[in-house]
């Protein structure tokens, strides 16, 4: 009961907190209007401008959702009279702070989540992890800069991978770095948790290889995730649905087999229904799992559009020039940016690690097992290379703990200092 | 693993004994099962008469106005001598069939393209100009084993090298279980497409990347079964041989049957149609197609507007309109019968007619001069002297001779003796000459593991590297703990 109030105080707390933040920021009583070319009006609070592109803040379904519109879509704004005109020089980003206009075109740069090539590691919770992309952020500030305009691009690649991490990566581009720079997702294979990933990030793009979804969670050998857990990750994906402004109806047909239709109307708006017959357009059958390709989601304007080339992309995103940072390296499309290169070098790693922890867990049983039957006085070689082994253990999961629960079952990084302190406890016991 | 769906046809033979007619199963056809069974969606469109020219293997010609046609038989309105008639003609027996043609006019030169593959209608013809260097690379043998990267890109590489204006690949993979035995069109190996996209980046990421003036890459298709499907898929020019086939994917729908639960199942399925509907796409093809020939229960259609081929999901309700592929359920199943002679529809296999007929294919041509008139280059190419066929050789011979060499330090391994076990330099030295065994099958997987399946792997007892290095570690603690 005490636990009860106090969890009662909390959320006043936390209303009280967010109510205040909205009577206190600037636009909240604001309706700005932004009618777009195809005749769509958008209403809702305009909290970010640059180089003609804007953010528009509006609600749906009593859920708070950022929209991102190109000077492209943009037909007029009609801004609300009571509230402070938004200037174009210096004007507020979400975070309240200035953006300060500089000339030249705007910085962006590619951050691969993912690769084709072998070796390179494509799993999320494995090679693509929030901590990775908390790394970076440094790195993109000193390339892009602090001044709002920088744009990333997360090209994606990867089957999918762990559930627990999916929440992780998306708080990262959700307070992180869609503060920070414009954020955007490029599609080239995009299945699972991959998708999940992707989910928070409004302004998706495809390759022309493109595919986006099968999100269905499962376990061993093809056993869905059912009752509660289930309950929770589609709860989660509602969320994070929300996050990138998209109905949740898309991601569910992702998850679960219910299928899905859609209608667009004569202003370009498009209908979601959680079924196969009232829309016209027939996207996800009875019975199936949504999966996009490129032509499926931009025909439902789930992708913005299709891309192969970083000039492409630019020009759908509708700039005439952009700066990629970085340099031109052999066997790479795009410039390789410091933020990038660390990636790639990270990834390796931990690829390799992954590929490799097995075998010094060996390495450390096979050693120990050699010192513990030797006398005494020789064990200390042994021991010296089961240690050897160890630490090459606790350095792969200290750059990636996630290591620690796929192979020994930890689950916190309390309990994997435990389990090393446990191992050199046992070698220190060889050596009395 | 291959799947030649023996517990469909099961299913389908039961299916027929079950109504006490055997003999129904073959005469019970999917067009017209289609024609009486569903509502027309378009039924108030009155279609123009569509008039076709056949031009039959005898030499014979014959024009008039379509009555009705499907997959292998086309019913023509014909007048002889001032007498009309309908005739039906068996679409095997015919050369070349032009549709939209006006009564008495020339055979028109250019095949009927899709409207939807915008890279392929993009590429124009080169009857005059400058010579364009041909570079030539046969892709023969085994797809994941001779067909891999390495050779193409070296291949690719020469090309460059060679100032190459145009590259033609010959595809011809193998599509057998063993040597004796080659595979029908109903046999079928989905995932290999997942080999393929180690490939396939060659043309949709490298050349783009590599060369300043991008060649003109064209496939010309002998056989591109299973995984090899994708790849020509990939590129917006591509040629038939008359006896070319693709396809070999139509197990997807009965992929880990019996495993799991159903959506995850489905999720399976999805996320692997993804992934090929992509490449499909990147080549700029209908991803229908593929959707078609994986999914057994995908009703596929075309009908032909000004002549161009415009393929619609369903069954066709118009006449001139052919099914592609029915639901494959029920009396739809294919029978033991259409399997055998490759006729069936539950999925989409393209063979040089129906391939020309959807614009994937821009002629059907046997031979290489007839090849180089297709793409009107006849007059103005130059082979250019590659070394795609040395490289593509070298390729296969390695890779047969690492196969050799595998098996051989395999049993080389075993066979490791010490002589006189209790002296320290003999176990020194047989522990020596097992590392360096060791050591050499690593070699040889690094350098030939893109080609030696995971199953000739198994079947040959040979580990992968992480466990070579295992057991190096193991034989090095052993020679520790030794002692003279």
């Amino acid at each position: 009961m005490k636990h009860l109030v106090r969890s009662l105080h909390a959320s006043l707390a936390w209303l009280l907190v967010a109510f205040a933040a909205i009577l206190c920021s600037p636009g909240a009583l604001a309706v700005d209007k932004i009618v777009l070319k195809d005749g769509t009006t958008v209403e809702g609070t305009i909290v970010r401008e640059v180089d003609g592109f804007i953010w528009i803040k509006t609600q749906v379904a009593g859920v708070d959702q950022e929209k991102m519109f190109t000077p492209q879509e943009v037909g007029s704004i009609v801004r609300d009279a009571a509230a402070a005109p938004v200037s174009s020089d210096p004007v507020l980003r979400a975070d309240g702070r200035p953006v300060i206009s500089l000339s030249g075109a705007p910085k962006a740069a590619i951050i691969t989540l993912g690769s084709r090539e072998r070796g390179h590691g494509d799993t999320i919770g494995i090679e693509i992890q929030a901590f990775e992309l908390k790394e970076m952020i440094p790195l993109l500030e000193d390339e892009l800069g602090t001044d709002g305009k920088g744009i990333v691009v997360f090209r994606i690649t990867s089957g999918g991978g762990l559930l627990l991490e999916i929440q992780r990566l998306s708080d990262v581009i959700q307070n992180e770095y869609k503060k920070r720079f414009r954020t955007v997702a490029w599609i080239d294979s995009a299945i699972s948790a991959a998708a999940m990933t992707s989910h928070a990030i409004e302004e998706i793009y495809f390759t022309p290889q493109g595919n986006y979804g099968a999100c269905t969670g499962y376990s061993g050998a093809l056993v869905a995730m059912k009752g509660r857990g289930l309950e929770g990750v589609l709860y989660m994906m509602e969320k994070i649905s929300a996050r990138g402004g998209y109905n949740p109806m898309i991601m569910r047909s992702m998850q679960i087999d219910v299928p899905l239709s859609c209608t667009i109307d004569p202003n370009g708006e498009v209908h979601w229904y959680q079924d196969a017959t009232s829309g016209e357009i027939l996207v996800n059958r009875e019975k199936e799992i949504l999966t996009f390709n490129a032509e499926t989601a931009r025909r439902v304007k789930f992708s913005r559009g299709t891309a192969n080339t970083i000039d492409e992309l630019k020009t759908l995103m509708g700039y005439k020039e952009l700066d990629w940072v970085g340099k031109k390296e052999k066997g790479y499309t795009w410039p390789i940016s410091k933020a990038e290169k660390w990636n790639i070098a990270w990834r390796l790693k931990v690829s390799e690690d992954q590929d490799r922890l097995n075998l010094y867990w060996a390495a450390f049983q096979r050693e120990y097992a050699a010192a513990a039957s030797e006398p005494r006085e020789t064990r200390g070689r042994f021991i010296n290379k089961a240690r050897a082994s160890l630490n090459k253990m606790r350095e792969a999961t200290k750059r990636n703990p996630n290591l620690g629960l796929l192979e020994f079952n930890l689950l916190t990084e309390e309990e994997l200092q435990e389990w090393f302190e446990a191992r050199e406890k046992e070698l220190r016991d060889l050596m009395k | 693993m291959i799947d030649t769906r023996p517990s469909r046809f099961m299913r389908a033979a039961a299916l027929c004994v079950a109504a006490g007619t055997l003999a129904l199963c073959g005469l019970i056809s999917p067009a017209s099962a289609q024609t009486s069974g569903t509502p027309s969606a378009k039924q108030g469109d009155k279609k123009e008469p569509r008039f076709v020219r056949v031009i039959f293997r005898s030499g014979r010609v014959i024009e008039g106005e379509i009555v009705s046609e499907s997959t292998t038989k086309i019913r023509v309105k014909i007048s002889e001598s001032g007498i009309k008639s309908e005739v039906e003609y068996d679409k095997a027996e015919a050369l070349k069939i032009t549709y939209d043609v006006k009564p008495g006019a020339e055979v028109a030169p250019e095949a009927t393209k899709p409207d939807y593959t915008p890279a392929a209608a993009a590429i124009p013809p080169e009857s005059t100009g400058p010579r364009k260097n041909l570079y030539w690379i046969d892709l023969e043998g085994k797809f994941g084993e001779e067909i891999t990267q390495t050779p193409i890109r070296d291949a690719i590489k020469d090309a460059k090298k060679n100032k190459a204006d145009v590259i033609v690949l010959y595809l011809n993979a193998d599509f057998s279980q063993n040597p004796l035995e080659q595979l029908p069109d109903d046999a079928a190996n989905f995932d290999e497409i997942f080999r393929a996209e180690d490939i396939v980046p060659i043309f949709t990421q490298e050349i783009p990347r590599e060369w300043e003036t991008q060649p003109r890459i064209v496939f010309w298709l002998r056989q591109a079964m299973a995984g090899a499907s994708l790849l020509p898929m990939v590129c917006p020019e591509i040629y038939f041989h008359s006896e070319g086939r693709v396809g070999g994917l139509g197990n997807l729908s009965f992929i880990f049957e019996g495993v799991g639960d159903d959506f995850v199942r489905e999720k399976q399925r999805s996320l692997r149609l993804g992934h090929a509907e992509g490449w499909v796409l990147a080549g700029g093809y209908d991803y229908r197609l593929v959707r078609a020939m994986a999914r057994a229960e995908y009703v596929l259609s075309v009908r032909y507007v000004n002549g161009k081929p415009e393929l619609f999901e369903g069954y066709p309700t118009e006449p001139g309109e052919e099914l592609l592929t029915d639901d494959g359920k029920e009396s739809n199943i294919d029978s033991l019968r259409e399997r055998v002679t490759a006729t069936g529809n539950d999925v989409l296999t393209l063979n040089a007619r129906v391939a020309k007929l959807l614009g994937v294919s821009r002629d059907t041509v046997d031979t290489k001069e007839d090849l180089l008139v297709a793409m009107g280059i006849d007059r103005t190419y130059k082979d250019v002297p590659g070394r795609s066929k040395q490289i593509m050789k070298s390729w296969a011979d390695g890779l047969s001779s690492a196969k050799r060499e595998l098996k051989k330090l395999y049993q080389d391994f075993g066979d490791v003796q010490v002589d006189q076990p209790d002296n320290y330099a003999n176990r020194t030295k047989a522990r020596g000459t097992r590392i360096r065994i060791l050591e050499d099958m690593k070699r040889v997987l690094r350098r030939w593991g893109e080609a030696l399946s995971r199953r000739w792997l198994q079947e040959n007892n040979i580990p992968p590297e992480v466990e070579i290095d295992n057991a190096i570690e193991a034989i090095k603690i052993q020679q520790m703990k030794d002692r003279r």
